[in-house]
């Protein structure tokens, strides 16, 4: 056996049969300490009295401050009983029981009853003490001295107000002003001050139910800790703004019957360094009062991220694009953001932004705010108050273990990875939950809750169909649309809420308010062709996506615009989807190359940067190239693609020719398919073109009753099918063409329909 | 190479058991100083030492006498018929009377007439605006008995009157005159001491009196000089 197995560790002073030994000084330290007291006391009364003897002195100590001999006879007393403990096992072991079983006797009581009783057991000490000292001071009675203390007090007033200005003049620069800073930004409700409960949150009920499980514990933690178990202790609640996790924190603090404590993401933001460590110690003593008082507290950081990390960006923590800035494709003349779907467009935007965007850390409240949290919400479980650190253990008893503060810590944020990885470990945050959109019944559920609160005339597949179409809508974007239907309505004289209401106020929400700028006619006729082609190649390839609609209303930063919505909740995205994209995407350059005789405009330059994004990853990222391998991995291990070059040095450069190569392949063999399809569907697209100049703006059902010769909602496509009237459209659009090559206007005017 | 164990050098030091020689040098010092306070600590004071700290006096009699109390004495002199009594008590701020005899009473303290056991009578009071203006030296002596008086040869009922001693005596807050004296009445020669001092910002007067028969002042004489000496006016704080 080696050397190191048979070092024990150190046994627990469970496990010991006798006292642990004291070191001399701890023995005699108290001893020492009367006796210096006793020489100080005799010292003074030989100062006092200038004829008395050094013997004289001492002896007459010793008989008026007996206490102090008292004193330490019981500390003799102590020590010998220490000493006996230490070596007789016979004799600790009856005393290690008796406090056990005083203990036991004491734990009967709840842990609120102890510590109010401790409380007035401290006052009472305070208060006797205080009688003690004032009845020396006064020399009468200690009762008495209590009754003529505030009489002394009051006529001491004005002097104790001089002395405390000048204190408070002397101190307000560092302890008031840290005491000031410290307060503030915490707020506790208390069970019923809060009237939302549940049923107020719509559309997150996988969330709530996982809550609830929480709340339950909280109340009720028996049930899980006889087994052996532990109740979570925190929540971790993300996801994009406006879904409500705000809002369920609210709710819970209207369901639990405990205490809410809110606070504020603000509160740990400070001046001085110091202070936010202060603050979290304040916030966790009351906690853990509150939980004591009343059997568990709720207590919830709204927007965590303001807590700040040390720098670590959690690895594969959910990345999100929430500080994303202006791509191209947000800027281009069409956006590309509208209609490609929404994986598409955070593909791009991660692949432009999230490469460069290592956050550095920090935020938060300063130094050691966030350490303070982290030891606070599982630190060492260390016991606590002076009566069970110094007075028991002056006794000979052991500390008694810390009581179960149930504190349910629940944190709010919409950026995930700027909380402190260790911040989100189990144990700290033991449950994350990611509040999403809502689902499209959970939308439904929204839209008629805010619809209830006023009046209108729309009926359930009405309800259903805005559910449908606006599918990345929030709580608070639903109540946003609404209040604006609302105010559209009321503008027109009318009280009650229409479909046409919803309908505006959704694309007024959406694209911003139409600049109304009137486009000069072949300019027009371009923008319309060009939104025509996207509109066609979606209508005719894309099944993944429908349009919700298309205008060539001039917009704050567009010039017109197709936009797409996924029907139904999707979560896969597949090769021909992504191919779909990219055709829809190349749709307006072929276009325009085709129907202006070769040439095109550059309000192509977003939706050929889309297109080729897409087109990378596909090839180099999603396997859905010629070849295999990641890209992705590639780069990380610094290797070749298949088919790059042999040489060492230009190995980089060619492989990036090799992808490059493939890409530009891919997109201009799809670029050939796209011009094919517009050939076939020529005549749509001018029929679509015509509608769209005719009416500015189409919704989803409109552009398919176009391009289809049906009757849609508003516009009735049937005119399209005469082929008179496509002669007409034709001629309008070879007058366009030449006005375009010639810069002037067309001679032929818009065809109107009779 | 087999180093020497960590372990085992912190075990083989012992604090607790003492065997380290500091320590148990220290030990032991700690030991006797306990035993040597505990000792001193467990004796009888010798002396009584009645003090006004507030008036800067203090004094020492052995403590087999009894003394009588600044209250008893007050309560006393407030009790008495005579004139301006109230006035003058009011002046006195401390006052005590020690005495070998048990069985003294305060009329004893205030009375003339000789007391056959030692008597120590101790006075502080306020001067009063016109004494401060007035008292000498003289003044002082005449302050129990008019000493000026009676060597000027006035018959006042006290014959065989004679000064033993007198002298200057400087003390730290207040500078006087000290006498002794006697005198006889009803027949009974007795022996004053006296010491009456003026404070340095004359405005109050410290009386010390030690009386008793002259034969029991020749009997008691070594103990009551002591009681003098011991004697000692640093004057009010």
């Amino acid at each position: 056996m080696s050397e190191v197995e048979k070092v024990m560790s150190r046994p627990r002073d469970i496990d010991r049969k006798t006292r642990i030994h004291l070191s001399f000084y701890d023995r005699v330290k108290f001893l020492i300490l009367f006796g210096i007291t006793y020489l100080v006391l005799a010292w003074s009364s030989l100062a006092e009295n200038p004829i008395l003897s050094v013997q004289d002195a001492l002896n007459q100590t010793a008989k008026s401050k007996s206490w102090l001999i008292v004193l330490a006879v019981i500390e003799v007393i102590r020590q010998i009983h220490f000493l006996i403990a230490e070596l007789l096992a016979p004799y600790h072991g009856i005393w290690t029981k008796y406090f056990a079983f005083v203990d036991r006797q004491v734990r009967r009581l709840s842990d609120w009853t102890r510590f109010r009783l401790s409380r007035v057991v401290k006052w009472a000490l305070v208060v006797s003490l205080l009688a003690v000292v004032l009845g020396a001071v006064y020399k009468e009675p200690p009762i008495k001295a209590l009754f003529l203390a505030p009489k002394a007090f009051l006529s001491a007033l004005p002097f104790l107000g001089q002395l405390l200005f000048a204190v408070f003049f002397v101190i307000i620069q560092f302890g008031a002003i840290f005491w000031f800073l410290s307060r503030g930004g915490v707020d506790t409700y208390f069970p019923d001050d809060i009237r939302t409960r549940f049923s107020d949150v719509w559309g997150q009920d996988h969330v709530l139910n996982r809550i609830r499980e929480n709340l339950l514990f909280l109340e009720t933690p028996e049930e899980i800790e006889k087994h052996g178990g532990y109740v979570p202790g925190g929540i971790l609640l993300w996801g994009p703004p406006g879904t409500g996790k705000t809002l369920m924190a609210e709710s819970m603090a209207g369901e639990t019957g405990k205490p809410f404590v809110f606070v504020d993401p603000g509160a740990f933001t400070n001046m001085f360094m110091g202070v936010g460590v202060l603050k979290v110690k304040s916030l966790f003593r009351k906690l853990r009062k509150l939980a004591l008082r009343y059997g568990g507290v709720v207590v919830f950081f709204d927007e965590a991220d303001s807590l700040g990390n040390r720098g670590i960006v959690s690895a594969g923590g959910p990345q999100r694009n929430s500080t994303m800035g202006k791509t191209s494709i947000f800027e281009s003349n069409c956006h590309g953001g509208t209609y490609l779907s929404e994986s598409a467009v955070s593909a791009i935007a991660r692949e432009k932004f999230v490469m460069g965007g290592a956050a550095g850390g920090g935020g938060g409240g300063g130094m050691g705010t966030l350490q303070a949290l982290l030891t606070e919400l599982s630190g060492l479980k260390k016991p606590r108050g002076f009566f069970n650190r110094v007075v028991r253990r002056t006794l000979g008893m052991r500390p008694k273990n810390p009581p179960k503060y149930r504190i349910l810590v629940v944190m709010a944020t919409n950026m995930p990875e700027a909380l402190d990885e260790a911040l989100l470990r189990p144990g700290r945050i033991d449950r994350m939950y990611r509040v999403g959109y809502p689902s499209k019944a959970g939308r439904v559920r929204t839209y008629e809750g805010y619809l209830s609160k006023v009046s209108h005339s729309l009926t359930a597949e009405e309800v259903d169909k805005i559910a449908t179409i606006t599918p990345y809508a929030t709580g608070a974007t639903i109540k946003d649309t609404i209040n604006e239907a609302l105010i559209m309505a009321i503008r027109n004289g009318r009280t009650s809420i229409e479909w046409s209401d919803i309908v505006k106020a959704k694309q007024q929400k959406e694209l911003g308010p139409s600049e109304d700028v009137e486009y000069i006619e072949r300019e027009r006729h371009a923008v319309a062709v060009h939104e025509a082609c996207h509109a066609v190649m979606a209508h005719r390839t894309r099944q993944h996506m429908a349009i919700d609609l298309a205008t060539i209303e001039k917009g704050s930063d567009y010039l017109g615009m197709v936009a797409s919505i996924p029907p139904d909740d999707q979560f896969t995205r597949w090769k021909s989807e992504y191919q779909s994209d990219i055709l829809v995407s190349l749709a307006s350059l072929a276009g325009e190359r085709m129907f202006f005789k070769d040439d095109n405009s550059s309000g192509v330059s977003g939706d050929l940067e889309s297109a080729t994004t897409i087109a990378s990853l596909m090839e180099g990222h999603w396997g859905m190239g010629s070849t295999i391998s990641s890209h992705a991995s590639n780069r990380r291990f610094e290797m070749g693609s298949p088919g790059g070059g042999k040489g060492k040095e230009d190995s980089e450069k060619q492989m990036r020719m090799a992808l490059s190569d493939r890409i530009e392949e891919n997109l201009s063999n799809l670029l050939n398919q796209a011009e094919e399809i517009l050939r076939e569907n020529r005549n749509q697209v001018l029929a679509l073109a015509h509608a769209l100049e005719t009416y500015k703006t189409l919704s989803g059902e409109d552009v398919a009753a176009v391009i289809d010769c049906t009757q849609g909602s508003i516009v009735d496509g049937r005119p399209y099918l005469n082929p008179a009237f496509l002669a007409e459209i034709e001629k309008y659009h070879e007058a366009s063409v030449v006005a375009h090559q010639e810069h002037r206007a067309p001679d032929v005017h818009l065809p109107v329909i009779k | 190479m087999h180093g020497r164990d960590p372990f085992k050098i912190h075990l083989a030091h012992p604090t607790f058991l003492g065997q380290n020689p500091g320590m148990r040098s220290s030990r032991t010092l700690v030991i006797g100083m306990a035993l040597a306070l505990a000792l001193t600590g467990c004796g009888e004071t010798s002396k009584f030492y009645p003090a006004s700290k507030a008036e800067g006096v203090f004094f020492s009699v052995p403590k087999s006498w009894h003394g009588l109390s600044n209250a008893a004495l007050n309560k006393y002199e407030k009790g008495s018929q005579e004139n301006q009594a109230d006035s003058r008590q009011a002046l006195v701020k401390w006052q005590v009377a020690y005495s070998t005899d048990a069985k003294i009473k305060v009329s004893q303290v205030f009375s003339l007439k000789a007391v056959k056991s030692p008597l120590v009578f101790v006075r502080v009071r306020d001067l009063t605006g016109s004494e401060i203006n007035d008292f000498s030296y003289n003044s002082l002596r005449n302050v129990i008995v008019p000493i000026t008086q009676l060597t000027k040869g006035v018959d006042l009922g006290v014959p065989d009157f004679k000064i033993l001693e007198d002298g200057e005596v400087v003390e730290k807050g207040a500078r006087g005159i000290q006498t002794i004296y006697s005198f006889s009445i009803d027949g009974v020669e007795q022996t004053f001491n006296q010491t009456v001092l003026m404070s340095n910002d004359r405005t109050t007067l410290y009386i010390l009196m030690v009386r008793c028969a002259t034969k029991c002042y020749a009997k008691n004489k070594k103990v009551m000089e002591e009681v003098v000496k011991s004697y000692t006016v640093q004057g009010a704080k």
